[in-house]
Parts: C-alpha cells; sequence; structure tokens
C-alpha cells in the first residue's frame, strides 16, 4: 500500500499561509499606526498597505502552491472544518466587539458627564455597530429557527 | 482533533482490494485523501452517506466497516430495557 503523503495540500497550506500573515501584518499595522500622532488619513494608508501586503503574499503563495500540489474539491471533511472555524471565531469576535462597544459606551458617558450633561461625542459608530450585532443575532436565530422546522 | 469513538477497518478492507490506495478510495467516493486518513485514524466521523459509499466500494456491510465503541451507560438496548 503506497500511502506515503507528501504533506499537507493546497487548502491546508493556504490556511497556514493566511495565519502567518495575519499573525504576522496586522499586529504591525496596529504597532506601527499606535506610534506617534497619526490622523485618519495616515491611519487609512497604514491599513490599506497591511491588507495589499496580505493580499499580494497570499496570491503569490497560491500560484507557488498551485504549481507544486494537486488542488482538490472540497469534501465534506473541509467544509466541516471551515464551519466549525467559522463558528468558534464567529463567537471570538461577537465577544470582542461587545467589549469594544462597552468601553465606546463607558468612555462617552464620561466625556458627557465632564460637559456637564452636554454631548459633543460622536455616538453614530456606537449605533453602527450594536446595529450590526443586533442584524447578526437576528439572522441566527431565523437560520436556527428554519433548521427546526421540519414540515 | 480529538479522536471519535467510531472505529473502522478500511486499512484492512484496502489492503485486500488489490492493495487500493487511499488515493484510488478518495477517487472512488469524491473525496480527498486527507480525509481518508483523517477517516482511518478515527480523527474525523464520515457522513452517513460518506459511510454508505465506503462500504459500497468494498463491497461489504456498514458494520463490516465502522463500529461504534458506545461507552455511555444511559444508552440501552432495548433488550437491557426488557430485563
Amino acid at each position: 500500500m503506497n500511502d506515503s503523503g507528501t504533506g499537507a495540500e493546497f487548502r491546508a497550506k493556504s490556511n497556514l499561509t493566511a495565519l502567518i500573515t495575519t499573525a504576522l501584518i496586522y499586529p504591525s499595522v496596529l504597532l506601527i499606526s499606535s506610534m506617534g500622532n497619526k490622523n485618519a488619513f495616515e491611519l487609512a494608508a497604514i491599513l490599506t498597505g497591511g491588507v495589499i501586503l496580505q493580499i499580494v503574499i497570499m496570491i503569490v503563495v497560491h500560484i507557488i502552491l498551485a504549481l507544486g500540489t494537486n488542488k482538490e474539491p472540497d469534501d465534506e471533511r473541509d467544509q466541516d472544518l471551515a464551519r466549525r472555524a467559522s463558528h468558534i471565531s464567529g463567537t471570538v469576535l461577537t465577544s470582542c466587539v461587545v467589549t469594544v462597544l462597552l468601553i465606546m459606551l463607558v468612555r462617552a458617558m464620561i466625556e458627557t458627564a465632564a460637559q456637564g450633561g452636554g454631548s459633543s461625542v460622536d455616538l453614530w459608530p456606537l449605533y453602527g455597530i450594536f446595529g450590526s450585532l443586533i442584524l447578526s443575532e437576528l439572522v441566527r436565530y431565523t437560520i436556527t429557527a428554519r433548521g427546526y422546522r421540519v414540515n | 482533533m480529538k479522536a471519535t469513538k467510531v472505529t473502522n477497518q478500511i486499512r484492512t478492507l484496502r489492503f485486500h482490494a488489490s492493495e487500493m490506495t487511499q488515493q484510488e478510495l478518495a477517487t472512488r467516493i469524491g473525496v480527498s485523501r486527507q480525509t481518508i486518513v483523517a477517516i482511518e485514524k478515527a480523527k474525523y466521523s464520515p457522513s452517513l452517506e460518506l459511510a454508505f459509499k465506503i462500504a459500497k466500494v468494498f463491497g461489504v456491510p456498514l458494520e463490516s466497516v465502522f463500529s461504534f465503541d458506545n461507552e455511555d451507560k444511559n444508552t440501552k438496548t432495548l433488550q437491557e430495557d426488557n430485563e
């Protein structure tokens, strides 16, 4: 039985590349953007640069992988892995977003109190994030409700 | 990934099927070789559909390919219920 493997398949290597580039690029982007007083344009430029760098690296790596590895179509195990990863990462995202939302709200409350009740605090990001969370929860419950229907 | 409770005889069945390779089996049932590797190592439980396809390739009943190690004492058979 000749079953010697030559390593992880295309999808596994692609995933590993995405993991490494995300772990290296975006913390660097955060570090660079937090150094000194950056205005919004500079922040946008740094973030855009980070995104473009990751895209370019991913394209190059995918080309190299495609030349040297057989890419097989998604099967049920790939879909199962993707679903599980998506579920866990979604939970992490929701937790982080709620934490940031609470911090923003508390900060806004402190600033409002410091200004004697008058408010010059821009609350639209808060509404935007909160609205997005509500929408995602509605989608989740709707999909679950449909799944429970057997008729 | 932790091991599943579903074990299998796929490696043995492949050997007796003219030493069929994992890639050949994967191609026949439409999955990747890595999936066959994961199933053989009991790292992944295939769907019922996939399990039936594997059994069909070897021309044997499903229970000749897969077995379930049920340590859950809450699960009783009908026989145990009637005793």
